[in-house]
């Protein structure tokens, strides 16, 4: 079961989408009301399944969490205390069903990182001197590369990539990540900066400058 | 220094203090800490000296802030609408098991 959430999210984390009369329609989700059940489906379905995307990769299982949300949330809804924003709350309870669904798979192979971080010989210095990166491109190019950066999240392994989209992509903190996945706040730490540097290798060969090597 | 800091860098902190220098490993090593500021202002000093004449960890620092950032904006529902679409089966399906088949209607 999923846990409805009680604290709002980090203000940088929190998606602003605030509906036009959000307490009218509050009420009426409280007062069961299957129209406004109806309206929040449509109108906020579409950033949870984002979010589901970004955690499960796969799409089923996405869809299968937000179902599993909106059932969770409207169960809750009276526990809605309106300190924070529906979207804010909705987004914290999608996590919650997607970081479920993970548990239950307990898929603990893929930990390594091999060959995604950088190598040094033993005087500490590179084994490969890091090239300038170019500019992202702009215009046409920019839905490709945005492409091949999604492609490149969803390689990195789960258990790194997990802590890469909580933090740097939901926007949540430190602490709350580390109370979701049930480990402590220096693990985050460590497991987030092995995920940027293995999703930065794995950028490199695309972004690298070879007219400027270092 | 800040509590959730690496175990390790309290090696560093006495490998520096002991007239050892900052290596490309440290700063591959440290540079989450150095660009969220947990660093103690002795060993950033000696961070930045480093970047100032290594032109390969620049690039690497500054790689690694556009790999965070490009990550963001590749993800951000704004910059990607398409990436938030509902399937029609979705919401039908959503809106059945709440108990409204087909429409609106009191669960
Ligand atoms: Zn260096």
């Amino acid at each position: 079961m999923t846990q409805a959430p009680h604290q709002p999210l980090s203000p940088e984390g929190a998606p602003k989408v605030e509906l036009p009369d959000e307490s009218a329609l509050i009420a009426k989700l409280k007062a069961g009301d299957a129209a406004a059940y109806e309206r929040v489906v449509r109108e906020m379905g579409g950033r949870m399944l984002a979010v589901a995307r970004r955690i499960l990769v796969d799409e089923n299982e996405s869809q299968d969490a937000v179902q599993d949300a909106f059932v969770s949330a409207f169960r809750n809804i009276g526990k809605f205390e309106g300190n924070s924003q529906l979207a804010t709350w909705l987004h914290r309870i999608t996590v919650n069903a997607c970081l479920m669904r993970l548990r239950k798979k307990r898929r603990q192979d893929e930990v390594s990182l091999d060959g995604l971080l950088p190598s040094f010989a033993a005087d500490g210095h590179p084994a490969h001197a890091v090239s300038a990166w170019k500019h992202a491109p702009s215009g046409e190019e920019l839905a490709e590369t945005r492409n091949s950066i999604r492609a490149a999240i969803e390689k990195l392994p789960e258990h790194y990539r997990i802590v890469l989209v909580l933090r740097d992509i939901e926007g949540l903190d430190t602490a709350q990540t580390a109370e979701l996945l049930e480990t402590t706040e220096a693990a985050v730490k460590i497991r987030l900066h092995r995920a940027r540097q293995a999703l930065r290798e794995l950028l490199d060969p695309s972004f690298r400058d070879e007219g400027h090597e270092g | 220094m800040s509590a959730g800091a690496p175990k390790e860098f309290s090696d560093l902190v006495s490998r520096l203090e002991s007239g050892g220098n900052i290596t490309c490993r440290d700063c591959s090593e440290f540079l989450m800490a150095y660009l969220d500021s947990e660093l103690g202002t002795d060993i950033r000093t000696r961070f930045e000296q480093h970047l100032d004449r290594c032109c390969s960890c620049r690039n690497y620092v500054e790689s690694y802030r556009q790999t965070v950032q490009l990550a963001k904006e590749a993800c951000c529902p704004k910059a990607n609408p398409h990436l938030g679409k509902m399937p029609p089966e979705l919401v039908s399906a959503i809106l059945s098991s709440l108990g409204c088949p087909g429409g609106p209607k009191k669960p």
